[in-house]
């Protein structure tokens, strides 16, 4: 099916209505069908082969950089004094901040009833879980002696010992791992049912042990939807207030520190605001890629792609006001040191990273000011690109300028990543890509009976006849 | 067959369910259960809706790992290992709140997940139902009614059920 004769794209989003998620000419067995067709046939073999194998390259890279930064030590990282916080805690900021949007999907719009998440929430969560896996090898590796990570650890121990509880660098340990195990209870229990479908589904013996196993035995009684329904609004409601301190606990690793250009108010939202926008750029890129790779144009329809860009407009917009209050509060502080930050940070060494950020965060999404350019999935593509590259710049010119420059030129200080950092970073983002093939190989990617919900609510305007309201 | 376990109807549409258990809650049907792909409405009769042990599950969690955050921070930082920072009091709470906040919201979830799998008896890979020819179709597209052998009124239980109109019947034994 080409794009242009599924009933979603027949005259501008003909079939859709404000909550109308998908197409309603689908019937409910149709949808199981689909999605789960894709999990059990497998219909993009090569496509898929050739991803996943440039994917397991990567992390072949990523295992060497790894085994040469433990066997030679973090010297082989330019890090040094001044800069001891380089490309490592730039990218842990970076990707556990695209892990944040995957989660916002799923808990705000799940609260507000908002029915267009359904085709997004599900390969949105996977996105969370494995940038948070990429984002806590990093501080683990940065530690120079990752056999000692466990001293982070609350334990008992002979010389009764504990962390330093007061540390944000202690409030991080906490804060990951709560939320690296709340996104995976989140994303399983919301895909308990589909994974009965697909028990039921499966043909090969594989297959039917595999996800007979991961259902636990799931029969979608009354009970257990009542009750499936409660526990995941506590999931959500519980993985809200999650997202925001996760991401405010990172930024006080900075503001912490008493470093001119780290140290204003604005930081916790500045940073929760920014993750969002760059979480939500990933989520543009995956849906889109996965809209043509697995022609899922009446799923991930145009309706969806222009509230993600709508969504990338708004945060976007707000993460620019963190730019604005940054400059101003290093004006209107008047401490020489913060303006000194600040100018450097405009024209200095690292005035690339700051300009880049500038660009492409805050110029690329003004294309969205325009309903064409909020339809269009190449457009959607290239600025969710854009986004994810400018939020790394945007985190590098926080890390670095401000710690190459602190108060006294003799400790003022260069840093360049080395060739190590950025096998390492490379190698990251296909570890990413390598589990987030595997899990569009082996699970649904979207939920399944969330969209047989939507498909089959008699609540629907569209399944009852009636004319559907305005955009 | 051995023993029985149930009596299924299969219906192809949810409102055909839904008026069913009505039915069957008229003809005075206790220990029923309806089977359906995604959630439906109209199924409260079969669901007291005041039973919270979800909840229960979810607050008994939250205030355990709230507990223990702080019995982990202030046990150590106070008492096991005082250690002074510039002066500031060993018993700093607001710094401890976020390592405890962290904690319960993780056993928050835990609870909340124990607590479903204890409501809905799961795990359970291997139920009577899975034996019945077609219950499979339960996730996919088909809507079942239950009633259970434990009913008072079983003996009529399969009569019952086939006057509200099902597109099939079904006997599961145990």
């Amino acid at each position: 099916m080409s794009p242009a004769d599924t009933p979603a794209n027949q005259g501008p989003e003909a079939a859709v209505s404000p909550g109308q998620p998908v197409s309603s000419r689908f019937t409910i067995s149709e949808v199981g069908r689909e999605i789960a067709g894709i999990t059990l046939n497998h219909p993009t073999r090569l496509r898929w082969a050739i991803g996943f194998g440039i994917c397991s390259g990567l992390v072949v890279l990523w295992l060497v950089s790894i085994v040469v930064l433990l066997s030679r030590g973090v010297g082989v990282w330019g890090i040094n004094i001044p800069v001891g916080w380089g490309l490592a805690i730039t990218n842990v900021v970076w990707w556990i901040g695209i892990g944040h949007a995957g989660t916002l999907i799923s808990t705000l719009l799940l609260m507000t009833g908002a029915a267009w998440r359904t085709s997004l929430n599900r390969f949105a969560e996977a996105m969370t879980l494995f940038a948070v896996i990429c984002a806590a090898t990093y501080p683990v590796l940065h530690l120079g002696r990752p056999h000692l990570l466990f001293w982070l650890i609350p334990h008992p121990n002979q010389l009764g010992l504990g962390p330093q509880y007061r540390s944000p660098l202690e409030w991080d340990i906490f804060a990951i791992t709560s939320y690296a195990l709340v996104s995976l209870m989140f994303w399983y229990v919301g895909m308990l049912p589909d994974l009965a479908l697909l028990r039921d589904r499966a043909r090969d013996r594989f297959g039917q042990v595999l996800y007979g196993v991961l259902a636990m035995g799931w029969k979608g009684s009354t009970t257990s939807w009542t009750r499936w329904r409660r526990s995941y609004l506590i999931l959500a409601g519980f993985a809200l207030p999650l997202v925001v301190s996760v991401h405010s606990g990172v930024s006080m690793l900075l503001a912490g520190g008493p470093i001119p250009g780290w140290h204003t108010t604005i930081f916790p939202p500045y940073f929760v605001l920014g993750a969002v926008f760059s979480g939500f750029a990933v989520v543009a890129i995956l849906a889109v890629l996965l809209r043509s790779g697995f022609r899922l144009q009446h799923l991930i329809n145009d309706r969806h792609l222009s509230m993600i860009a709508v969504m990338l407009l708004v945060s976007g917009l707000m993460t620019s006001y963190g730019y604005v209050l940054e400059l101003w509060g290093a004006w209107y502080s008047s401490d020489s040191f913060e303006r000194n930050t600040a100018v450097d940070r405009l024209f200095g060494p690292w005035a690339w990273a700051y300009w880049g950020a500038i660009v492409l965060n805050f110029a690329s999404i003004q294309l969205f000011w325009f309903p064409r350019f909020r339809r269009s999935p190449l457009v959607l593509f290239l600025v969710g690109l854009a986004v994810s590259a400018g939020m790394w710049c945007e985190r590098y010119m926080l890390v670095v300028s401000a710690l190459a420059r602190d108060y006294l030129p003799s400790s003022f200080g260069d840093y360049w990543p080395s060739f190590w950092e950025w096998t390492l970073f490379l190698g990251s983002i296909g570890l990413f890509g390598w589990l987030f093939f595997l899990f569009i190989r082996f699970l649904p990617m979207i939920s399944i009976f969330e969209i047989k919900e939507v498909v089959h609510h008699p609540d629907d305007p569209v399944e009852r006849g009636e004319p559907e309201g305005p955009r | 067959m051995s023993q029985p376990f149930a009596v299924l109807a299969e219906f192809e549409k949810p409102e055909a369910l839904t008026e069913a258990v009505a039915a069957m809650k008229r003809e005075g049907f206790e220990a029923m259960e309806a089977y359906a792909p995604m959630p439906i409405e109209g199924l409260e009769p079969l669901q007291p809706l005041k039973n919270r042990r979800v909840d229960l599950w979810a607050l008994g969690g939250t205030l355990f790992g709230l507990t223990l955050g702080m019995a982990i921070t202030v046990g150590q930082n106070v008492f096991q290992y005082p250690l002074n920072v510039g002066g500031r009091p060993l018993f700093s709470w607001p710094a401890f709140m976020v390592p405890s906040f962290e904690l319960g919201v993780l056993f928050g979830c835990l609870g909340a997940v124990i607590g479903l799998f204890r409501t809905t008896e799961l795990p359970r890979l291997h139920h009577p139902l899975f034996g019945v020819e077609g219950f499979s179709r339960a996730s996919e597209d088909r809507f079942f009614l239950a009633v259970f052998a434990r009913d008072p009124q079983f003996s009529e239980a399969k009569a019952a059920l086939e006057r509200t109109g099902p597109a099939a019947m079904h006997e599961a034994g145990s």
